[in-house]
């Protein structure tokens, strides 16, 4: 397919942290052709990002040279996409260390460094960004994950002190940092908000993150997954604060009361009960955890009611999201795993460095594991993963990158026989992106409920299309789109298996 | 005509064939056999099967011998033979049963020696070898009926009576152990020899009353001297054994000596210094299998689990059938989280001695960290509980492993025993409230909840999970006064800790 990229991790005998992270991924049409391209995160700083356009869903031609895309400097890390100053074009940033970039499309197949003028450089060891508009304003805000206090000059020895024995450390011998939200100042700059918002917690450890209304009160909350470090939850309370619930609601830690190892995570509806869960991928003998929102401020731990929590047990998840992979109308779950500490076989028998992809089924009532080709499930040491349909044939695909290995782009070829519709949201009174609009579907007995979200999971950006698998039925009989402007557009009898370009009407229509 | 004759021969034959032994003869073989002169005691057998081949007794002789030289295999054949021709012969149930243990069909063997016992239910050296390996086979519940009747057939067995005593204390029945200990001669040996069974069996306390009752009639042996000095190091009093073990001398400082000193130097968390004391009676007794064993526990219990690995893989090399080795080997590589290698250790040590209940539990701590294969955890769970039934770590975790993958039925049976048990009520009331919890019984769930917390549980997700059920509940002012309660008490680095510390606290020898 042309998407041809090899990370390089500089993988060194000082078993620099840095070098076992991997970096990400993303989906985005930036020429507005209609097709997704993509873009892959380099490693070391010589390697620098690549941008890849899409020819019609055929195949992919590195564009980055002409992109004007350079991120000197820095250990590549996660992308997020969204357009940040609302002029039709998606807009990039990208996370590192020790400082991030922030690129202005400019609609004609060129990027512009703008951040030093946006002011979002953020420094020390970003990962994974998310853009969101917490305050509503109709301008995407910025939340940067950072990971720990960290100088590579200053790593510690890990491991035991025997010839080929030193290992890669884990974050408890580092401090914490805290993320930065940075609220966007109507497309021209930004300011950290991170202390007004109340988001400051220096003990941070995150690497992923993950935006949804949890609570349907029409202000996006934000998900932090940290690693060894309780999750994150913060629930905007709508005057431009956040207050963290996590551990009132549920989501800070194990069913034991431990903090986990948290990595990627998703926030998606998979019960179609209309409230988001949460997905959570962790370290191996952890599991992954898989938080169902009970509509009314709490989440329980179901990962061990299915083979979602006993499958992931044994390995160190990281990319992760809830997808309706064969558009039978449930979000099924698709996680990438590989360990962090590459001579990990030194020390454990039972543990690989490279771990194979899992994909589990939605079957209503639990998650059945899939055995996916050889071809694909052939083990890797997979950090991001970035989903999106990029030929637009109504099935989700799958963009991997791997730490110090080739990226992947699994097309997914399941049976066609499902039908599906994807929604690109245009908006006009709320951000152009749409993000953060609630979709609600109704198609026969069928009750779907969407987000449009600016990705991230683990350091990826995601199709900011909204899908939605319609499994037999041939059309959905109503849409409700709440946009975050407040605007609730209905549509009615939309046909199937269609890319419907929705614009946000100017006029507040009443359901 | 020819053909009449034929057969008479044949038939004449076939009677010397299966002619009786004489008696006197053949307890002339067994003596010859029992001291040892094997090459006498093969002519005469083979004599008697010349003439006749088809004699049960002199195939069992025959069978007695080659177990005695150690051809286990050659004996399960001469010894199945005789049972062909005689299907009732005690002693050839009895070679044939012993030889199927010492090759390690135990259960073949226990089989055999059932049905000798039930043919012959007056055969008390049937009745002994049952009652042990049913011991040795981590059956001590089966165990205490056989030894039982042994005793009721030689009432003056006093080394049956130390086994009984054994496999009473492993089920629990102390005050019954009491009596039956009550009935030992008082002989130095034999007190020596229950003095090491209630070590093993870790009843502490009784081996220092017993041994200072001891002192006060008559001078204690090295051996006693050590053993009281080991059950006071285990009963705290640390300075007390110390003293004890400095009074012995040369040459009596064996490696028991070494064991017991070494172990007073762990409770003063002298690590090195009891690494010293092992590594000096190793170079005494280099071939001391309980050494190498020692040595890989206090290094494990340091931390040093790769050096642990290296000391039991030294003793190996010198006794490569020693179940405690395996043992050490499996718990090192367990700590390493080499789960395989840690498995296939463990399983080793668990053939050649399947009465280790705790490798049956690191096994199972082991299946259930590194494979989730629940069949292999569960039935290491069940016979770790079997040969410890009064282990409450075991039923502990037992309990938590049954909640943690939502077997609440039998989570529920498990916790219910726990919470009888003084300092387990915890774990108990936790499972029955994550189960009560699990069926919408949430009135249930919280007040177990409660009073799991109230009864300070180890496990700090009792406070956690309870946090989450006033939550559900919407009391929110007490879910946050338990959360608080919660921060302050543990964090995840602890709680790792914990499950490693599991280890150490097993770390014993």
């Amino acid at each position: 397919m042309g998407l041809r990229f090899t990370h390089v991790n500089g993988a060194s005998p000082n078993k620099r942290m840095i070098e076992t992270m991997g970096s990400g991924a993303g989906f985005l049409d930036y020429d507005n052709d209609g097709f997704l391209d993509a873009i892959v995160v380099g490693g070391v700083p010589e390697q620098g990002p690549r941008l890849f356009h899409n020819e019609g869903g055929k195949r992919f031609v590195d564009v980055t040279a002409a992109s004007g895309i350079r991120t000197p400097g820095i250990f590549g890390m996660g992308v997020a996409v969204a357009d940040f100053d609302n002029d039709d074009f998606p807009d990039l940033y990208l996370a590192g260390y020790p400082r991030n970039y922030l690129f202005r499309n400019s609609g004609s197949g060129r990027f512009r460094d703008v951040t030093a003028e946006a002011d979002v450089a953020a420094g020390g060891w970003s990962t994974s960004a998310v853009f969101f508009d917490y305050n509503g304003d109709g301008w995407l805000d910025l939340y940067v994950g950072r990971y720990v206090s960290y100088e590579p000059a200053r790593e510690p020895f890990c491991g035991i002190r025997k010839d080929g024995w030193r290992s890669y450390c884990l974050p408890d011998v580092f401090g914490g940092i805290s993320g930065v939200l940075y609220r966007n100042r109507r497309g021209r700059s930004f300011v950290d908000a991170t202390r007004e918002a109340r988001v400051a917690v220096p003990e941070a450890k995150t690497l992923g993150l993950a935006v949804s209304d949890y609570n349907r009160d029409g202000f996006p909350d934000l998900f932090v997954a940290n690693d060894r470090v309780r999750n994150f939850l913060f629930r905007n309370r709508g005057d431009g604060t956040f207050e963290d619930r996590a551990e009132l609601d549920g989501v800070a830690y194990s069913d034991d009361g431990a903090a986990r190892a948290g990595m990627g995570c998703d926030f998606a509806d998979f019960d179609n009960d209309g409230n988001a869960d949460v997905l959570v991928t962790n370290f191996e003998t952890e599991g992954a955890g898989l938080f169902r929102n009970d509509g009314r401020g709490s989440f329980t731990d179901v990962a061990n009611r299915s083979s979602l929590g006993r499958r992931s047990y044994l390995f160190v998840g990281f990319g992760a999201k809830l997808v309706d992979l064969d558009a039978d109308g449930r979000r099924d779950a698709f996680v990438v795993n590989g360990h962090v500490i590459d001579n990990i076989a030194l020390y454990k028998d039972s543990v690989a460095y490279r771990q194979p992809k899992l994909v589990f089924h939605n079957t209503g009532v639990g998650f059945d594991s899939i055995a996916l080709p050889e071809d694909v499930s052939a083990p890797s040491v997979a950090r991001a993963a970035a989903f999106g349909d990029f030929d637009n044939d109504g099935r989700i695909d799958v963009l991997i990158a791997n730490n110090g290995g080739p990226a992947e782009l699994l097309a997914n070829v399941s049976s066609p026989d499902n039908h599906w519709l994807i929604l690109k949201l245009v908006g006009t009174r709320s951000n152009r992106d749409g993000i953060g609009a609630r979709v609600e579907l109704r198609a026969g007995p069928l009750r779907q409920t969407h987000e449009a979200t600016a990705g991230s999971s683990y350091l990826s950006a995601n199709d900011p299309r909204v899908f939605c698998g319609l499994g037999p039925r041939r059309r959905a009989e109503r849409i409700d789109i709440h946009w975050p402007s407040g605007t609730i557009q209905t549509l009615e009898n939309v046909s199937a298996n269609q890319v419907l370009r929705v614009v946000e009407p100017h006029e507040v229509k009443q359901p | 005509m020819r053909r009449q004759a034929a057969l008479a021969v044949a038939f004449w034959l076939g009677v010397l064939a299966i002619r009786a032994w004489p008696q006197e003869e053949l307890e002339t073989a067994y003596d010859l056999i029992r001291r040892g002169e094997f090459t006498s005691a093969e002519q005469m057998i083979s004599a008697r099967l010349k003439a006749a081949p088809l004699n049960a007794d002199a195939l069992a002789a025959k069978g007695f011998l080659l177990a005695q030289q150690g051809n286990h295999t050659g004996a399960i054949g001469a010894a199945r033979k005789a049972l062909s021709l005689q299907p009732a012969h005690a002693f050839a149930h009895t070679i044939l049963a012993l030889s199927l243990l010492a090759t390690g069909q135990r259960d073949e063997g226990i089989r055999e020696l059932e049905t000798l016992t039930r043919a012959h239910a007056d055969n008390a050296g049937g009745w002994r070898n049952l009652g042990l390996a049913y011991l040795q086979a981590g059956l001590p519940d089966k165990a205490v009926p056989a030894l039982r009747k042994r005793l009721e057939l030689v009432p003056d067995d006093d080394l049956v009576r130390i086994d009984f005593t054994s496999a009473l204390i492993r089920l629990g029945r102390h005050r019954e152990a009491r009596q039956v200990m009550n009935q030992i001669s008082r002989d130095a040996e034999l007190e020596e020899k229950l003095c090491q069974a209630l070590l093993e069996a870790e009843w502490h306390p009784e081996v220092a009353l017993r041994l200072e009752a001891w002192r006060n009639r008559a001078p204690l042996t090295p051996a006693m001297t050590r053993q009281l000095a080991e059950a006071l190091a285990a009963s705290g009093s640390l300075a007390e054994s110390e003293r004890l073990l400095a009074g012995i001398r040369e040459p009596a400082r064996d490696a028991h000596y070494a064991l017991a000193a070494a172990w007073a130097q762990i409770l003063r968390e002298d690590l090195p210094g009891a690494v010293r004391t092992i590594q000096q009676a190793i170079r005494r007794e280099p071939a001391e299998a309980r050494l190498y064993h020692a040595l890989a526990m206090v290094l494990l219990r340091g931390g040093a689990a790769l050096d642990a690995v290296d000391a039991s893989e030294q003793g190996l090399a010198r006794q490569p059938d020693s179940a405690i080795l395996w043992f050490s080997l499996g718990m090192a590589n367990e700590y390493l989280e080499r789960h395989g290698e840690a498995q296939n250790a463990l399983l080793r040590s668990i053939e050649l001695d399947p009465s280790n209940g705790l490798g049956h539990y690191v096994l199972a701590l082991s299946y259930s960290i590194g494979s989730q294969e629940w069949a292999m955890v569960e039935a290491s769970y069940r016979a770790a509980m079997r040969a410890r039934p009064q282990d409450n770590l075991i039923l502990n975790n037992w309990a938590r492993e049954l909640a943690k993958r939502q077997k609440w039925d039998e989570a529920e049976a498990a916790a219910r025993e726990l919470i009888q048990r003084p300092g387990h009520e915890a774990t108990g009331h936790d499972v029955l409230a994550r189960a009560a919890a699990a069926r919408g019984k949430a009135d249930e769930a919280l007040r177990h909840f409660e009073m799991a917390v109230e009864a300070g549980s180890e496990d700090f997700g009792s406070a956690y999970r309870f946090a989450m059920e006033l939550m559900r509940r919407g009391e929110h002012d007490k879910a946050r006064e338990q959360l608080v309660k919660f921060r302050s008490s543990k964090t995840a680095a602890e709680e790792r800790e914990r499950e490693r510390a599991v280890l150490v606290r097993l770390a014993r020898f």
